[in-house]
């Protein structure tokens, strides 16, 4: 609707346009871009995973990743690209509890609130977030000021039930970020006992089935995964790749669990032959992973001429 | 202009139908990396925030559970007190789990990442020994694959094992027993070991390929929590131990 009031506001610039490009149609065979009134959108997507109660940067012990990381360097780094940048998503993919006493002594509340802190937009479920079990996720779930992300995980029968959601919706300078969550398969990772009667669904086939509605029906700009499946394996196992290669409409896959450091993300054609970018940046906070999508705003105008193209040669001829 | 006019009716006309649609696409991307390093300023405000939290961490951490007679070494030698309190540990909590379990490799000496210095024994001691989140795996192996522990701890100079005992000569095993008596190449074993030993970690394959699996979700460190804490609610403390379960010769 909007779009509609927008022309009919400026409707006598668009005739004047309109028959501009219906002089030019004889000439060029394909002059629609020339004239494609367009402005460009940057949407940042800022983005972790596996962090594992990284708190503090790893303490300087001579360990390979020592004095690396750490919550308030990376909350002063995202603080000075919002400076910067008007559309910023930060988003995580899982596996933010268990690895230093911090997750021991409190459960998960200081991963929790600092994420909060920092604006995280988003996370999914990984593995060891059930560590404590669903009910001590549960406890804890109030000191994240953004939505879990999953669907293929079924918590109907657990205290989880109604407390996550399938996906978010994000709008940016009239652009349409369409995010979900997919998890891994929990059996044999984690206990039993820790996550319940938590029914593990098909990622490939929910994946295929949340990305088309939020593509086709909600109308997306951009279709973001968040996955914490693992970016590829030796055998069939599902993962990020898998996950690519076998499913239409997921533009980005922000991935986790095999604590991958890509240098930058792959690209992998989907079904439908299009491109499908997988990213994960490590683990523990290590490193942040930045991803601007420039996006060119096709105008009414733009949009019409696209559409019309045939029929105005029709008239014309 | 009437001409003109026409034209632009059809194209509103479209623009109806076609409005829906989407009205953004990706044009191009870039992709860059931050290294969170030292050279990244901090963020003064969340260090100040967190600043409750680790103090009470580091006073949790801090707290004693239990005493050391006396120093509990790390070392190459083929058994050392420390690896023997490491998997009598493991062996007395997995069999809480699973009462019939024969023997623990619950780590490999390289995997023992500090030693337990004589005196108190804090949570922070344990967290420096056992850093690694793994978790205590049961595992049904057959006689043969319990000889096969046993050529690789003979191979690899001994590693931190409980339940079992055995001569070393040439890194070959000998008289390889369990429980007290001969290992039985007929007989079902079974063995609690971490994750990463039983998915073939430090470049082993020892117990590839068991019986039976199961994963017991329980830490390996709070294992080795739950031990100290309970030895010292019975009036024990930690005393170093070397009792020949592995003895090499003729090297």
């Amino acid at each position: 609707m909007e779009e509609l009031l927008f022309q009919a506001t400026d409707r006598r610039e668009f005739l004047k346009k309109a028959g501009t490009i219906a002089g030019f149609l004889g000439v060029s065979a394909c002059p629609l871009a020339a004239f494609a009134g367009s402005e460009t959108v940057q949407l940042t997507i800022l983005h972790t995973n596996d962090v594992h109660s990284r708190i503090d940067p790893f303490p300087m012990d001579g360990s390979r990743n020592q004095g690396m990381g750490g919550v308030a360097r990376r909350s002063a780094l995202i603080k000075s690209i919002r400076a910067e940048q008007k559309n910023v998503l930060l988003l995580d993919a899982g596996d933010i509890f268990q690895g230093t006493p911090y997750f021991n002594v409190f459960g998960g509340e200081l991963e929790l609130k600092l994420m909060s802190d920092m604006g995280y937009d988003a996370s999914t479920f990984g593995n060891h977030d059930f560590d404590n079990g669903v009910e001590g996720f549960v406890k804890q779930m109030h000191n994240a000021k953004f939505p879990f992300l999953s669907s293929n995980y079924d918590f109907s029968n657990t205290a989880l039930d109604g407390k996550t959601k399938p996906y978010q919706i994000f709008k940016k300078q009239g652009t349409t970020i369409g995010v979900f969550g997919l998890g891994i398969e929990l059996k044999g990772l984690v206990s039993k006992s820790n996550y319940g009667e938590t029914q593990y669904l098909d990622p490939i086939q929910k994946g295929n089935e949340m990305a088309s509605f939020l593509k086709n029906e909600k109308r997306c700009d951009l279709v973001i995964c968040l996955s914490h499946l693992g970016y590829k394996y030796k055998d069939n196992k599902v993962s990020d790749q898998v996950l690519a290669k076998s499913t239409r409409n997921i533009d980005l896959i922000i991935g986790g669990h095999t604590h991958t450091f890509l240098k930058e993300p792959e690209t992998i054609l989907n079904l439908d032959g299009k491109a499908t970018l997988i990213n994960q940046v490590g683990f523990a906070g290590i490193n942040l992973g930045r991803l601007d999508f420039f996006f060119d705003r096709q105008s009414g105008k733009h949009k019409m001429m696209a559409a019309v193209c045939p029929v105005s040669e029709k008239i014309l001829v | 202009m009437n001409q003109y006019k026409s034209v632009g009716a059809v194209l509103l006309a479209s623009v109806l139908s076609f409005s829906c649609h989407k009205h953004f696409t990706v044009k191009s991307n870039e992709y860059k990396q931050y290294v969170i390093s030292n050279e990244v300023a901090a963020d003064s405000s969340v260090i100040r925030y967190y600043a409750p939290f680790k103090q009470q961490m580091e006073a949790e951490m801090n707290k004693v559970i239990g005493t050391a007679s006396s120093e509990l070494e790390k070392s190459s030698d083929p058994e050392t007190s420390l690896g023997n309190f490491f998997a009598d540990a493991i062996l007395v909590e997995a069999r809480k789990i699973e009462p019939a379990i024969d023997i623990s490799f619950p780590t490999t000496k390289g995997g023992i990442r500090n030693s337990v210095s004589a005196g108190n024994i804090t949570v922070a001691n344990i967290f420096e020994l056992m850093p690694f989140d793994n978790e205590i795996i049961i595992l049904k192996l057959s006689g043969a694959g319990v000889q096969k522990i046993a050529d690789y701890l003979a191979a690899s100079n001994g590693q931190p094992v409980s339940g079992i005992r055995l001569k070393v000569v040439d890194k070959k095993a000998y008289d390889v027993t369990v429980a007290g008596k001969p290992l039985d190449l007929n007989r079902e074993y079974i063995i609690a070991t971490s994750d990463y030993l039983a998915n073939n970690g430090d470049d082993q394959s020892s117990l590839a390929n068991p019986l039976e699996r199961r994963n017991t979700g329980k830490l390996i460190r709070t294992a080795l929590l739950d031990y100290v804490a309970e030895q010292t609610k019975n009036g024990k403390s930690i005393t170093p131990l070397i009792d020949g379960r592995i003895v090499v010769s003729g090297n």
